[in-house]
């Protein structure tokens, strides 16, 4: 028995018993235990119970004394058998030998229990997973700050020596036990703290011992030196647990729910322990914080300076291209006007014909023809190249805002964008170089736009009057799609009209859909009194 | 869609009402500043003539929201299913008050007023030459007397307020002077230069 299970107390209520990341599933009474065929003697009348990672036998007789349990993670197999006659229900579970390293190569060994008593509160912190907790459960302290772990149940780190005459018992005085000073502060630290208690720095490591304080070897399984009948040791593995009291079939559902859980498993993906406490960690935190933006921003520039490299190389690549393509002219005769259309086109789109640079080290006299060039390559953005089939930004559009010229504008370019500064500076110089003139204008709202000439308040005024008087009293909407320019530039443009006076709004109490306003030519201008 | 004629309407009441008081923006302020104040024009000169034809002495805020008002015909058109509201008509008052074309009645409030349609200059002139004409001259009248004579005149039902504002004037150029009463106020008219 004692090769699987371990003993525990079984006079503490169940739930007390359980590990803080550990729940209770199921549990069943009247139940007795086999070891491989034969009955348990000790464990004939208890309680069985299923948690998340253990099985738990409390023995009803001597609950103190002769209760088990059971880590889940051992078992590799388990059968069913449903009873007959006089024979109760069993499930017979199969473990792993006794010695097998469940670690997966981890230093550690799958120790069952550790406690360990934290140095600042006294709280007697438990854990059973694979990671230690790193800090105190209480308060908080670091575990690096306290002491190795002490395991006090079956096996324990291997990595700590074994050497019995090491041991010795916490608390006891040592002979070596000098206190280290702090290399920063100097304060006398007690010698099994790694870190200083007072500003966390790490402390000079002792040369002379090995850990003194390892845990103490309390080992109670001790499954070489056990003696075993032959037949026994096949069975050794076998446990068996006899549903004298039914309640076996709901047992062994919740019991596989638990073995395909494989709650000890899951480990939760830790945060990387640092020591967050003291002026070192603060330090330490402040360095850290520094390298990183260091390394950004490194990174961000070298990107930077590679994609400018880039550009011209780019650049001359795509005019390689489209020479190439003119070259080949009489072969794309043979294409289909749509692919020749698209091909030609999407050339001049791109504005790769003229491509301008954005030039770091343009200085002040160049930078008027760099603004030049700009404007040019703008107005070809915004109403197509010259003599070319059109198709430019304000082909179907006489007024676009600025923010969407911007925009466009930039997406043409690709590489080596312009600033929204540099765009303000080139907008003026814009009808320069389009014919009809591309005229920049603020609204009222301080909404800018570009917009042709047909589109000038001068222009738009008299046809919206005139659009009124032939056509009545018209919502925004309807003057904008008569106008066919975005229903928020129009808004603008009439509000400018209206504070000229030149048009009145009229609101319609009760519409469907709220109030709408309907614009009318303003009547009162020049109205001659006709009434008593 | 139509190019709408505004035409002038004669109400039951026999006033004429002008063309533009079809004009749906009529009843709708506008925010700006030039249609305002024109807006404003046409309001107020509107008010004040129906105010003569109706003598009508008063217009409170009220007027707009009762169908029952004599200035419903006015207030509201409902051939074009426009109305002023409320807070339309306050505004109007406040105009009409800072234009000196009425007074807040009573004062220290903003949603009634008396209507200025003759100015108290004027309405003094009338009460005068009323009591010239009917020979009321050195006699103490009472206001009720006034203001129920006999004979229907201008001064029917001039609010008390206005016809003492009237007084006031007269009393100035020594053509008039109170009484004070003790069952109301009285007046005693001289025939002055």
């Amino acid at each position: 028995m004692e090769a699987h299970g371990t003993a525990i107390d079984g006079s503490i209520a169940v739930p007390a018993l359980l590990y803080p990341d550990e729940t209770l599933l199921g549990d069943q009474d009247g139940v007795g235990l086999y070891e491989g065929n034969n009955k348990a003697p000790n464990h004939q009348l208890g309680s069985i119970h299923v948690t998340s990672h253990r099985l738990i036998y409390i023995d009803t007789i001597h609950p103190r004394r002769r209760s088990l349990e059971f880590e889940l993670r051992r078992i590799t197999q388990t059968e069913f058998y449903a009873g007959f006659l006089t024979s109760s229900a069993k499930i017979t579970l199969f473990f792993q030998p006794p010695n097998t390293n469940l670690g997966g190569g981890s230093q550690q060994d799958r120790e069952t229990t550790f406690r360990w008593e934290c140095e600042i509160c006294g709280n007697v912190n438990v854990y059973t997973g694979l990671v230690p907790p790193s800090a105190c459960q209480l308060c908080g302290i670091p575990r690096a700050a306290n002491k190795p772990p002490q395991p006090e149940a079956t096996t324990q780190p291997r990595d700590i020596p074994t050497s019995h005459s090491s041991y010795l018992s916490p608390g006891h005085s040592r002979s070596d036990n000098a206190q280290l000073a702090c290399s920063i502060c100097t304060f006398l630290n007690h010698p099994s703290l790694r870190n200083c208690e007072m500003c966390g720095t790490p402390l000079p490591k002792r040369t002379n011992a090995p850990d003194a304080l390892g845990p103490s070897r309390v080992n109670k399984s001790a499954p070489a030196s056990r003696p075993s009948s032959p037949e026994s040791k096949e069975n050794i593995n076998i446990l068996k647990i006899s549903f004298r009291r039914g309640g076996d079939k709901a047992f062994y559902a919740t019991l596989k729910t638990a073995l395909e859980a494989k709650v000890w498993d899951v480990v939760e993906p830790q945060a990387k322990a640092k020591n967050r406490t003291g002026i070192h960690g603060l330090v330490e935190l402040r360095r850290n914080e520094v390298e990183s933006t260091q390394t950004n921003m490194d990174t961000a520039l070298t990107d930077l300076e590679a994609l400018m490299n880039q550009a011209g190389e780019m650049v001359a690549l795509a005019e390689e291209f489209n020479r190439v393509l003119m070259e080949h002219e009489a072969q794309r005769q043979q294409l289909p006007e749509d692919a020749q259309f698209i091909i030609s086109s999407s050339m001049a789109r791109l504005g790769l014909t003229s491509p301008v640079l954005a030039t770091t080290n343009a200085t002040d006299a160049k930078e008027e023809g760099w603004l030049e060039d700009l404007a040019k390559q703008l107005a070809v953005v915004l109403t197509g190249a010259k003599g070319g089939s059109g198709g430019g930004l304000m082909h179907a559009r006489g007024m676009i805002a600025l923010d969407e010229v911007w925009g466009a504008w930039n997406r043409v370019r690709g590489v080596s964008l312009i600033p929204p500064s540099t765009f303000m500076q080139v907008l003026p110089l814009l009808s320069q170089h389009t014919n009809p003139p591309v005229l920049t204008r603020a609204f009222h709202s301080n909404l800018k736009v570009v917009h042709t000439p047909w589109y000038s308040q001068r222009e738009f005024t008299p046809r919206l009057l005139a659009f009124l008087e032939a056509a009545g009293p018209k919502s925004t909407v309807q003057v904008a799609q008569q106008e066919s320019i975005a229903v928020g530039l129009i808004a603008e443009m009439i509000a400018a009209a209206e504070q000229e006076g030149r048009v009145v709004r009229d609101e319609e109490s009760e519409g469907m859909a709220g109030k709408e306003i309907k614009w009318w030519p303003n009547y009162f201008e020049g109205y001659v009194w006709d009434g008593d | 869609m139509e190019r709408r004629r505004f035409e002038t309407h004669v109400t039951s009441t026999g006033f004429k009402l002008p063309s533009i008081h079809e004009f749906p923006a009529l009843f709708c302020f506008q925010p700006f500043s030039s249609a305002r104040s024109n807006q404003e024009d046409i309001w107020t000169r509107l008010i004040l003539s129906y105010a003569r034809h109706r003598r009508l002495f008063t217009l409170c805020a009220d007027d707009a929201e009762k169908p029952s008002s004599d200035w419903h015909e006015v207030l509201s058109n409902e051939r074009i299913k426009r109305k002023l509201t409320g807070q339309q008509v306050t505004t109007l008052l406040q105009t009409l008050v800072s234009r000196n074309q009425a007074a807040y009645e009573p004062p220290k409030q903003l949603s009634s007023v008396i209507l200025y349609w003759r100015k108290p200059e004027e309405w003094a002139e009338v009460l005068h030459s009323w009591a010239v004409a009917t020979g009321q001259l050195n006699t103490i009248m009472t206001f009720y007397e006034i203001q129920n004579p006999a004979i229907e005149s201008d001064l029917t039902d001039i609010p008390s307020g206005l016809l003492r504002r009237a007084i006031t004037i007269l009393t100035k150029t020594q053509r008039a002077q109170f009484i004070e009463g003790g069952d109301g106020d009285g007046v005693r008219f001289f025939s002055g230069n």
